[in-house]
C-alpha cells in the first residue's frame, strides 16, 4: 500500500480495518466480506478472524506480543496478505474509525414481489401494479411458466409504467423472438433490468445493446414454482444493503409479496400457504396478517446448519424447500454447501435430500 | 405541513427524503421550479395585500402557504432547456422558434439561448418571490443565506479557528513562482465552481489539477485569474454531513489510488475508494458548529482533509450537496434523519 510507506507509519500505529469488511466467521473457517469490492472478499483462517474482530484497534506488535511471539512469522505473512488486500489500514487514532452500524431499514412496506403466470393465470395487471405502487414497492419480478406473446407482455408492462418501481425482471418462455426485439423492449421499458429466456434451445449470456441490460438465454426449463429455491454462489450479493438486511431479516422473504399461477398472495409462490386470492383480497390487508410478517424475521442466525456457516450474510435463502418440511428452522434443502466440512456438494445427489424431494413432488 | 422546493429532475436525495416522509406520515407538498410554468398549475400572489391566503395548486394537490411550517430548500430551479411541450405557450413560441422544420441556424440558435434565458431568469424570480410570502416559516436551509462564495467560506473559517489551505488567487506569473517556492507542491482550481464542457471530442470536466514547474514555465507573464492553493498531503479526505447541529462523518480514504489522489471525484469503478465511517473529535465538532452558524446554514455537506502531519484543513461547504455518497457507505440512512427532522419541526 503506498500511501502507507510515504506515511513512515511508525510501528507504534494501530491496525483498523476498513469498515466496509466484515469477517463473518464459520466452523471450519471465515468469510471476511469486502461490501464495496466483492470481487476481493477472501476466505481466511478462523484464527484471523480472532485477531482483527478482538485485537483491532492493536499495533502489529501487541498482537505478536498476543500471541507470545511464537507465532511471529504467521502474523506478519497475515498482514502482508491484509495490506496487499487493502482490508486494514495504519492510524495512531484508531478510536476515530467506528464499526459501520449494522442496523436495517426502508421506507418501503413491500420492496419486493413475484408474479408467477401461466397460460390458465388471468391477473389484473393494472390492479397489482398500482398496489405494489402504493406499497412502495423498489422491485418485480415476473416470472411467466408459458410463452407470453408480444401482445399480452406489452400489456403487462404497459402496467407498470408510471409507478415508483425501479427495477423489473422478466423469466420468459423461449418464443423465438430475435435480440431486436428485447433490445426494442428494453428501451421502450425503461425498468426493464434483467431478462431471463428459459427453454431456450441455446444456451447464450449477453447484454441488450446500448442500455447493458443482461439477458440470459438458458436451456433450463422453468415450468412451476418448484423451479426456485437453489442456493448457490452465483446468486450472494455482497454490498451493505443486503448484508444489513440479512442479519435482522430473512434473506429471500423480507417485504417481499408474491401472486402466485392462481392469483393466490403468498409469502412465495412455491409455498402452500395463501393469505387470499388477489380477486378479492387486497395486499394490504394480507399485509394487516401478522403471521404473513412472520418468516420475514427468521434471519440466518436461527436457521440450522446456516448459523455455523461463513456465508449466512451474503447468501439467499429459502423457506420453501427445506430438508425437514416439519421444521420451518431447517437448512434450506437446494443448498449444496456443507459449513461442516468447508465444501459444496452436489444438493441433488445427497440421498437423505433425495427423500425430500419425492416429499415435495420435485422428480 | 412541510414546502419542499426542488426541481423536478434527477433528485435522488429529495425522492428518497419524500418516501421516507410518506413512511413517517409527514405531511409535505412538493414545488418544483418546473411547475411554475405548466399549464396544470395555478396561483395567483398579489402583493398589494398584506392578509391575502395565498394557495398553490398543482394538479390536483394544493397547498395553502398559511399551513406552512417549514421549508426544505433543494435545488435553484435549473431550467437546462426550455420545455415547450408542457407550456401553455407551446404553440406561440414554437412558431417562433421554429418557424420551419428545417435545421435550426446559428441565429435561430442564438435567440433559442436568449429566450431560454429571459424564460429561466423569470421562473427563477417568481420562484424567489415565494420567499417573502410563507409567512411564519422556519427554512432548511434560507436560500437567501447560502450564498457564500468558496472565498467567504474559507475566511469565515479561519474566523472560526478552523485550519484552512493558503489560497492565493493571482494573474502573475512571477506570483505563483512565489507560491510554488512556499509550498512545494500546490493545485490549481476554479475559483468559482468546477464546470463539465460539452464538445464534439467529449465532456471535459474541469478538476483540481497540480501545477508543475514546466506549467509555470509555460504561463505568460500575465494570464487569466487562477486560484492556487498549497497541495495537502492527505492522509485521508472527510466528507461531513451537518444536520441541526448534529454531524455525520465519512473517512475517504483516495490517497491509496492514483487516479483519484488530487480530485476524488475522478471515480476508479474497479477498485473505488475506501470510504467508512469517522468520528469527529469534541472540539472540531464545536467549531464546525460555529462555523455553520456564521455561515446561517442549518444543513450542509463540508469537506475537509486530514493531512499526514495531523492537521483537518477546511476546503468548503456545500448547502445543498446530495447525501447518497455519504448516507450509503456509512449506513447512516440520513435521508430519514432529515425527514424526522422536517416532521419535527412542522410540529413543533
Amino acid at each position: 500500500m503506498k500511501n502507507q510507506k510515504n506515511k513512515n507509519y511508525n510501528s507504534k500505529d494501530k491496525f483498523v480495518l476498513f469498515a466496509t469488511c466484515i469477517p463473518v466467521k464459520g466452523i471450519t473457517r471465515s468469510l471476511l466480506c469486502d461490501m464495496q469490492r466483492p470481487n476481493n472478499s477472501n476466505f481466511i483462517p478462523n484464527i484471523l478472524y480472532e485477531i482483527l474482530t478482538e485485537l483491532q484497534g492493536k499495533s502489529i506488535s501487541q498482537v505478536k506480543e498476543h500471541y507470545h511471539n511464537k507465532a511471529d512469522d504467521v502474523i506478519d505473512e497475515y498482514f502482508t496478505f491484509l495490506l496487499e488486500k487493502e482490508f486494514i489500514f495504519f492510524t495512531d487514532n484508531p478510536d476515530s474509525f467506528p464499526s459501520l452500524d449494522l442496523k436495517w431499514q426502508s421506507p418501503y412496506a413491500i420492496t419486493n414481489a413475484i408474479i408467477d403466470s401461466d397460460e390458465k393465470s388471468s391477473h389484473n395487471w393494472k390492479l397489482i401494479f398500482d398496489q405494489l405502487n402504493a406499497l412502495g414497492c423498489e422491485a418485480v419480478l415476473i416470472r411467466s411458466y408459458s410463452i407470453l406473446d408480444n401482445i399480452e407482455l406489452a400489456t403487462i408492462l404497459n402496467a407498470s409504467e408510471g409507478s415508483r418501481l425501479k427495477n423489473i425482471q422478466l423469466i420468459l418462455k423461449y418464443d423465438q423472438q430475435e435480440l431486436d426485439y428485447f433490445d426494442d423492449l428494453v428501451k421502450k421499458y425503461r425498468r426493464l433490468g434483467y431478462i431471463i429466456i428459459h427453454s431456450s434451445p441455446f444456451e447464450k449470456f449477453t447484454n441488450v445493446e446500448m442500455l447493458q441490460i443482461p439477458i440470459h438465454f438458458t436451456l433450463e426449463v422453468i415450468d412451476s414454482a418448484r423451479c426456485c429455491g437453489v442456493v448457490q454462489p452465483d446468486y450472494f450479493t455482497q454490498n451493505i444493503a443486503s448484508f444489513t438486511e440479512a442479519q435482522h431479516h430473512n434473506s429471500c422473504l423480507n417485504r417481499k409479496i408474491t401472486i402466485d399461477v392462481n392469483g393466490e398472495i403468498k409469502n412465495c409462490p412455491s409455498m402452500t400457504r395463501t393469505f387470499g386470492n388477489i380477486k378479492d383480497t387486497t395486499f394490504e390487508e394480507v399485509l394487516d396478517d401478522q403471521d404473513f410478517k412472520n418468516l420475514w424475521n427468521i434471519n440466518k442466525d436461527k436457521i440450522l446448519v446456516c448459523k455455523d456457516c461463513e456465508f449466512r450474510y451474503v447468501c439467499t435463502d429459502c423457506r420453501a424447500y427445506i430438508d425437514e418440511p416439519d421444521n420451518i428452522l431447517s437448512k434450506p434443502l437446494k443448498c449444496g454447501y456443507n459449513p461442516y466440512i468447508g465444501k459444496w456438494d452436489e444438493w441433488t445427489s445427497n440421498p437423505l435430500k433425495q427423500q425430500v424431494m419425492e416429499y415435495y413432488g420435485m422428480n | 405541513m412541510i414546502l419542499l422546493l426542488a426541481k423536478d429532475d434527477l433528485a435522488v436525495t429529495e425522492e428518497f427524503v419524500i418516501d421516507w416522509l410518506h413512511y413517517l406520515d409527514g405531511k409535505y407538498f412538493r414545488l418544483n421550479g418546473e411547475d411554475f410554468d405548466h399549464s396544470t398549475t395555478s396561483f395567483n400572489f398579489d402583493l398589494s395585500n398584506s392578509n391575502q391566503n395565498i394557495t398553490f395548486k398543482v394538479s390536483e394537490k394544493q397547498v395553502n402557504f398559511n399551513e406552512i411550517n417549514i421549508v426544505w430548500y433543494r435545488r435553484t430551479y435549473g431550467y437546462k432547456k426550455y420545455n415547450l411541450i408542457d407550456s401553455p405557450n407551446k404553440d406561440a413560441l414554437h412558431q417562433i422558434l421554429y418557424p420551419s422544420q428545417n435545421k435550426i441556424s446559428i441565429n435561430e440558435a442564438r435567440q433559442l439561448r436568449d429566450i431560454n434565458k429571459y424564460i429561466s431568469d423569470e421562473i427563477r424570480a417568481t420562484f424567489r418571490s415565494l420567499r417573502g410570502l410563507i409567512p411564519k416559516t422556519k427554512w432548511l436551509s434560507n436560500p437567501d443565506k447560502i450564498n457564500f462564495s468558496k472565498i467567504d467560506q474559507l475566511l469565515v473559517a479561519k474566523n472560526c479557528n478552523i485550519d484552512i489551505p493558503a489560497t492565493t488567487i493571482t494573474n502573475k506569473k512571477v506570483e505563483i513562482q512565489k507560491f510554488k517556492l512556499a509550498y512545494e507542491n500546490i493545485i490549481c482550481k476554479s475559483v468559482y465552481e468546477t464546470k463539465a464542457i460539452r464538445s464534439i471530442k467529449g465532456v471535459f470536466a474541469i478538476y483540481t489539477e497540480e501545477i508543475h514547474d514546466d506549467d509555470i514555465e509555460a504561463m505568460d507573464e500575465t494570464i487569466f485569474p487562477i486560484l492556487i492553493q498549497e497541495k495537502l498531503e492527505k492522509e485521508y479526505e472527510l466528507r461531513i454531513f451537518y444536520l441541526d447541529k448534529k454531524m455525520y462523518a465519512m473517512a475517504i480514504f483516495s490517497q491509496n489510488n492514483k487516479t483519484t489522489s488530487t480530485d476524488f471525484r475522478k471515480y476508479d469503478k474497479e477498485t473505488p475508494n475506501r470510504t467508512v465511517p469517522y468520528s469527529l473529535s469534541t472540539k472540531l465538532e464545536r467549531k464546525i458548529i460555529k462555523l455553520m452558524d456564521e455561515l446561517k446554514l442549518k444543513t450542509g455537506s463540508l469537506d475537509f482533509v486530514k493531512t499526514i502531519d495531523n492537521r483537518y484543513v477546511f476546503l468548503e461547504v456545500n448547502p445543498v450537496g446530495q447525501l447518497g455518497m455519504v448516507s450509503g457507505p456509512c449506513n447512516y440512512f440520513l435521508e430519514k434523519e432529515i425527514a424526522e427532522y422536517l416532521i419535527k419541526e412542522d410540529l413543533k
